[in-house]
């Protein structure tokens, strides 16, 4: 259905990365990492817009985007089809986290979350290698003529690891506990009605869904988390008792076994599995916060596989001809997010500036390594909504502090409600810039953008754990943010992170700027209901245009995954949907188990 | 007696004014509501603010600090340490410590027998070539090893026996069996042994090198006690009194855990936890660990002091 461009490529090319952060995964999107270790309501327009929204003045020529080499699919993991699986053996999967749970109803599976769930977990969809969602757990999705109707059909004689049946029962369950949940359900809402007519059984199997705009591609909304089903069983027994979230129960090709957080978590095979054969007696996670250390792991056969963000150790995983690698930068973008709810970012002078003052330049080359591809929007050149003619200005901070001096001198006497300061001190903008840590990497961002912002900002620093990050950027206490976002395989399904529906001014927004434009919002709605892919293209150029000028995000790069194996580990794209559709080998750092087997 | 009943009353003192004063500081950090809650602390449905009133009865957020504190103290007391603050569960604190606290006292106890069986024979051997060129190149060592950071020590090691020699594991996994585990802990435990046994090295050398120049030392020497017997037997015993002091002193502090040893060498043990849980604000375990190693801090140098009158019966009298 989308093309994305893809530049998901398996070679030793030498890039590498940081992480960003890791971002929470609703409605089937991919998760996105808040600034976390890494590598991590208001509606209300904005105050006082005296001045005119500026076109957006490059600071400079826009930079080559492409610093990883031609856009190209190049699977060089050995070809398996000669060699017989062999049954037997445990992979060790190293992570950059840990998570506190593995519940998809309720849990912010974040990247490494993703990663475990796959092992417990069967979604109703998945991506084929072509972009497109094909049925899995669901035998076929049929859409009315009008694309706000959707039957889903599952397929039959399939259970959960505890016996229970997979049926349209528990999906309902599923999707109610998840629209239940204060922020997993904002991801859901703008898509479904209210009320129970939202999903319907028409039988043991068949689930009618009800949508609110017309969706050209129901099926990618179910592909990620928001697909995932678990037992309705432990759904009930987890939310008496919420230990449980630790102990999860799905389809999957492989059972919960054990779990010592923060050390390790154990999956064993599910010899039951409806999808066939699996070859691996257990996947064990390790979570292993350094990148350097995972990658030793790696070398030394502690570990069987890695996935990573992270620059320097990617460059040395592509040096290593021990390894195998999945190359992807398709997924997130990272960029500094700025609260357009509460000033001084409720003014767009204000955004502007610190869009002015950004480093990115350097951001690319210091943290970036000058490896990552520098992002202007959502999408990397090769896909085919990229629009050329936007800029992400930066570097110029004369024009930055030009624009600090308007806003201060007409708006320095307000009150930044977060700081409880006045918002402009001494003639610069006082802000707070907020990330996830502890992070090594994450404070020498925070130190490279304040020592740039300085011109005409009063930075304080804020790190707090990355749950408490999602939190408070969830509810608005924040001024800007360093943040990982976006890059879903279908464009559609991030609107959720853009949409004036997901905007909470009491309480919780999956629109982490609070910013709302009606006229955005309807070209992404009708965006959604296009299939023909070119002309979709030109309306989504149209509304990245709207999100440039809004100058809300300050794009820095493409984030690069890496997933790494032993040279023995085999199957690794072997995957295929339930119908022998070839799946796409990793999403976002994901990657599936169920064809995996080691030599 | 009157001297151990004094001792148990000022450690009581003490213990009762550390949580106090933890206490206090805890419920100055913030509203663990979001904590407790996550997102739904923050919601505005009707069952979101119903689970809020829940939970500010449940944990008596509600309540003023002093009756929080005497609640907090009196569960304490009898074993519980109250609920972890967790938006996905609030397991009990004590499940925590039960799992975290066995790693680091493996940790501990490895590293200190580690440290006093380098120090002992490496300080008698440098007192008996005191100012002689092995003892000038020892005293070299032991400060090179005190000056140097424990997490550069670590990264050294990891990459001489670990990676380059391949002799031990670089990980650490919670579910091997407990001898597997302790082979896992010996890199941690030589990090934090080298520099606490090199200063324990210089402490015991310096008091070793004063006892030598005793006259009883010399009487002993008079009477054709051979050199092995005067060091071990005669000069050792009454040297311990820095040494055990020092000793005593680095253990309270190691219950805590090492934390930078454990980040490192990723073991999930308390040091780690309590890091974890202030950046969370995750109270009731910053305050379980934090009595944990307090109360072990006082015990130990309880035992510090019991020790003192084994060693030498003066101290009894």
């Amino acid at each position: 259905m989308v093309n994305r461009g893809n530049h998901m490529k398996t070679s030793s090319s030498h890039r590498s990365f940081r992480r960003i952060g890791a971002v929470l995964a609703t409605a089937g999107l991919l998760v996105s990492a808040c600034g976390g270790s890494d590598d991590t309501e208001a509606d209300s327009e904005p105050a006082a817009e005296s001045s005119p929204e500026p076109a957006a003045e490059p600071a400079a020529e826009p930079a080559e985007d492409d610093t990883l080499g031609e856009a190209e699919t190049d699977v060089t993991l050995p070809p398996d089809d000669d060699a017989d699986s062999i049954f037997g053996g445990t992979l060790r999967y190293g992570l950059e986290a840990d998570v506190n749970g593995l519940n998809p109803t309720s849990s912010a599976l974040s990247a490494p979350g993703l990663m475990m769930a796959n092992a417990v977990f069967d979604t109703l969809a998945v991506y084929s290698e072509g972009d497109t969602s094909t049925p899995h757990l669901a035998e076929s999705f049929t859409a009315s003529d009008d694309l706000m109707t959707w039957t889903m059909k599952l397929r039959e004689g399939i259970t959960f690891h505890d016996g229970t049946p997979l049926n349209a029962e528990a999906v309902l369950v599923n999707f109610n506990a998840q629209r239940g949940d204060p922020l997993v359900g904002l991801a859901i809402m703008p898509f479904f009605p209210q009320d129970d007519s939202a999903a319907v059984a028409l039988d043991d199997l068949t689930i009618e869904f009800h949508v609110n705009f017309p969706i050209a591609d129901f099926g990618s909304i179910v592909t990620g988390q928001l697909g995932m089903v678990a037992s309705p069983t432990w759904i009930a027994a987890a939310k008496e008792d919420p230990t449980l979230n630790q102990a999860p129960v799905g389809t999957g090709p492989f059972k919960f076994d054990s779990r010592s957080e923060d050390s390790v978590t154990r999956f064993v095979r599910n010899d039951d599995w409806w999808g066939g054969d699996v070859y691996l007696d257990a996947v064990e996670f390790y979570p292993v916060t350094d990148g350097d250390d995972r990658n030793n792991l790696l070398f030394n056969g502690d570990l069987d596989a890695l996935q990573t963000t992270n620059q320097a150790s990617i460059l040395d995983l592509l040096d290593s001809d021990a390894v195998q690698n999945i190359i992807d930068d398709t997924s997130e973008e990272s960029f500094a997010m700025m609260n357009t709810a509460i000033p001084p970012f409720d003014d767009i002078r204000a955004r502007q500036a610190l869009a002015y003052a950004s480093p990115v330049e350097e951001y690319v080359e210091l943290i970036g390594l000058g490896v990552s591809r520098r992002a202007s929007q959502r999408f990397t050149p090769e896909s085919i909504n990229y629009n050329p003619d936007l800029v992400q200005v930066s570097n110029d901070p004369d024009t930055a502090v030009a624009l600090v001096a308007e806003y201060c001198a007409e708006r320095g006497e307000e009150t930044n409600p977060l700081l409880g300061t006045t918002t402009c001190t001494d003639g610069k903008i006082n802000i707070e810039l907020q990330w996830s840590g502890p992070s090594v990497v994450q404070t020498r961002i925070a130190e490279l953008l304040d020592e740039a912002w300085s011109v005409g900002f009063n930075v304080t620093f804020q790190e707090l754990p990355q749950d408490g990050h999602i939190l408070q950027t969830a509810i608005g206490q924040y001024n800007v943010n360093t943040w990982r976002q976006f890059g879903a395989v279908d464009v559609w399904t991030d609107n959720v992170w853009l949409l004036c529906a997901t905007i909470n001014p009491a309480g919780l927004s999956l629109n982490w700027p609070r910013n709302c434009d009606e006229q955005r919002d309807a070209l992404l709605f009708q965006a959604t209901a296009m299939s023909d892919l070119e002309a979709r293209a030109e309306v989504l150029k149209e509304a990245e245009a709207l999100i440039n000028q809004a100058f809300t995000y300050v794009f820095f790069t493409h984030t690069t995954w890496v997933n790494s194996f032993a040279d023995n580990v085999r199957g690794v794209c072997d995957h295929t949907s339930a119908d022998g559709v070839k799946m796409r080998c990793a999403v976002s750092g994901r990657t599936w188990f169920s064809k995996i087997w080691i030599e | 007696m009157n001297y151990w009943v004094q001792r148990l009353t000022a450690s009581l003192m003490l213990l009762l004014a550390v949580s106090m004063l933890t206490f206090a500081a805890m419920n100055l950090l913030g509203d663990p509501l979001f904590n407790i809650l996550g997102p739904a602390a923050a919601d505005t449905k009707p069952e979101s603010l119903e689970k809020v009133a829940a939970a500010k009865e449940l944990y008596y957020l509600d309540r003023p600090l002093p009756e929080r504190y005497v609640r907090w103290l009196g569960d304490m007391v009898t074993g519980d340490f109250g609920v972890q603050f967790g938006s996905t569960g609030q397991p009990p604190v004590s499940e925590l410590v039960k799992e975290r606290f066995p790693r680091s006292l493996t940790l501990l106890v490895m590293a200190q027998l580690l440290a006093a069986m380098i120090a002992i024979p490496w300080a008698l051997i440098s007192a008996a070539r005191a100012n002689k060129p092995a003892d000038r190149i020892s005293t070299v060592n032991s400060f090179l090893l005190i000056a140097m950071p424990n997490f550069a020590l670590a990264v050294i090691l990891k990459y001489v026996f670990g990676i380059k020699l391949g002799w031990f594991p670089l990980t650490f996994k919670a579910t091997d069996p407990w001898l597997t585990r302790v082979y896992q802990t010996f890199l941690p435990a030589l990090t934090i042994a080298l520099p606490a046994a090199a200063v324990y090295q210089r402490l015991l050398r310096t008091d070793l090198i004063t006892t030598l120049q005793e006259d009883f030392i010399l009487m002993a020497r008079s009477k054709g006690v051979g050199r092995r017997r005067v060091l071990f037997k005669h000069a050792l015993r009454p040297s311990l009194f820095s040494f055990i002091t020092v000793f005593g002193i680095n253990t309270g502090t190691l219950i805590g855990g090492s934390l930078i040893v454990e980040n490192i060498f990723r073991i999930p043990g308390l040091g780690s936890a309590i890091v974890e849980a202030i950046l969370r604000e995750d109270f009731p375990v910053v305050l379980a660990i934090v009595m944990i190693i307090t109360t072990a801090f006082v015990l130990v140098n309880v035992l510090v002091d019991a020790v003192y009158t084994l060693i030498d019966p003066r101290v009894r009298r």
